[in-house]
């Protein structure tokens, strides 16, 4: 069976963790999750390949029933849920049974979770999900997959989880790199980087939108790329481009956010702050780096974890 | 004018005309970039966009500029279409 959409939330969508250009998708865009750090550790938890398909709920997260039993992990913006009537929590493994219903609080930090499945789930028509809507269980199972089963055969969950200490670098911070254009002038990044944003709207999935003090730049006239994080001058206030922006523009491009800060933006809300500190590609790339080594340590450290509650399990 | 658009996009941009002429060059050949870091091509009316990983290329090419290596790859390609303007 599968898990059913009681109530569809404000926008709840199955979604790749990066962008996916193949067209077998099923006339479905895949443009890739907003805050693609959120459902590779939900899949991590439930011993998932990192890049497996998770459902995305922005806002007002969906209600979600399941016809059979399995393991589930949501990570992304601090919402509590619940599971029938037991509290759960993001960033932590949790058994569900057949026929418990999924369904969440509002967010204390920020606007979106990421629901994975063990084993993975598919949908057979749109990848926007709408209340009755059908997810299938894909039931791609490995070794590791049964032994968690087993692990979580007689518990609802286990006694750990990422503390939210562990993610503070990522999430908490309101500053934004931007990686500067060579043909801009140094005044309109001066300007930038002393002013405050506030976010006043993110049209969903699409862009961001923010309020503050004005930039005077026209740009180019030209026809620039819509690339994620890309930032553009939109009435002279900076607007910054998500997943489903456009594949190209007239607004003036001034910058692109580095892939490493995407992910908290993508948690932003209406009336969160931004500020922009202009680096160079060189700068980008090391924090690039440095941010893939967190990444790599901090899936070993749940490796870690599962194995050592296995072990614990088997004793 | 090419330059580092974030981190994994490098971007030349240039007049309608020039790309027009790379795009039809693209389109017959591939622009013979047979790069295996590069992922995906993208035009507009004024840009191409060279999308690649830079963590593959710092690690498969052991350099901190990735997006120096890439420049390496395509400008040359791009001038010689576009007549090194």
């Amino acid at each position: 069976m599968s898990l059913i959409i009681q109530e569809g939330g404000l926008l709840t969508i199955l979604q790749t963790v990066e962008k996916q250009t193949k067209s077998e998708q099923k006339n479905n865009e895949y443009n890739g999750a907003v805050d693609s750090l959120s459902p590779m550790l939900a899949n991590k938890l439930v011993g998932n390949d990192v890049n497996e398909p998770t459902i995305e709920m922005s806002g007002q997260p969906a209600v979600i029933q399941f016809t059979e039993p399995t393991i589930i992990a949501y990570s992304g913006g601090d919402f509590n849920g619940k599971v029938s009537d037991d509290d759960i929590q993001p960033n932590r493994i949790y058994h569900v049974d057949r026929g418990d219903v999924l369904s969440f609080q509002g967010s204390t930090r920020g606007s979106r979770l990421y629901l994975a499945i063990a084993g993975g789930i598919a949908v057979e028509k749109s990848n926007v999900l709408k209340s009755g809507d059908e997810v299938i269980m894909r039931r791609n199972y490995t070794a590791l997959h049964d032994e968690i089963f087993h692990m979580m055969s007689n518990k609802r969950k286990v006694s750990w989880g990422i503390g939210i200490y562990s993610l503070v670098e990522v999430y908490l911070s309101d500053t934004y790199h931007i990686v500067k254009r060579p043909d801009v002038p140094l005044e309109v990044y001066e300007k930038l980087e002393e002013r405050e944003y506030t976010v006043t709207q993110e049209e969903n999935r699409i862009q961001l939108s923010v309020e503050g003090q004005e930039i005077e730049y026209a740009g180019t006239d030209c026809v620039s790329p819509g690339v994620l994080g890309g930032v553009y001058l939109d009435n002279n206030l900076p607007t910054i481009a998500l997943n489903d922006f456009a594949q190209e523009t007239e607004l003036a491009h001034i910058g692109t956010i580095p892939s490493y800060h995407m992910h908290k933006l993508g948690q932003k809300r209406r009336g969160s702050k931004i500020k922009f500190k202009v680096v160079d590609s060189e700068d980008a790339h090391a924090e690039t780096y440095g941010h893939y080594l967190w990444v790599n340590s901090l899936f070993k450290a749940i490796d870690y974890k599962i194995s050592k509650e296995l072990v614990k399990e088997k004793m | 004018m090419i330059f580092a658009n974030g981190d994994k996009v490098i971007t030349y941009q240039e007049d309608a005309s020039v790309i027009k002429n790379i795009k039809a060059q693209y389109d017959k050949d591939g622009l013979n970039i047979n790069n295996p870091y590069i992922s995906e091509t993208v035009f507009t009316k004024n840009t191409v966009s060279f999308y690649y990983d830079p963590v593959d290329v710092m690690e498969n090419e052991n350099t901190i500029e990735p997006a120096a290596y890439i420049i390496s790859i395509v400008e040359p390609v791009l001038d010689s279409v576009s007549g090194g303007k």
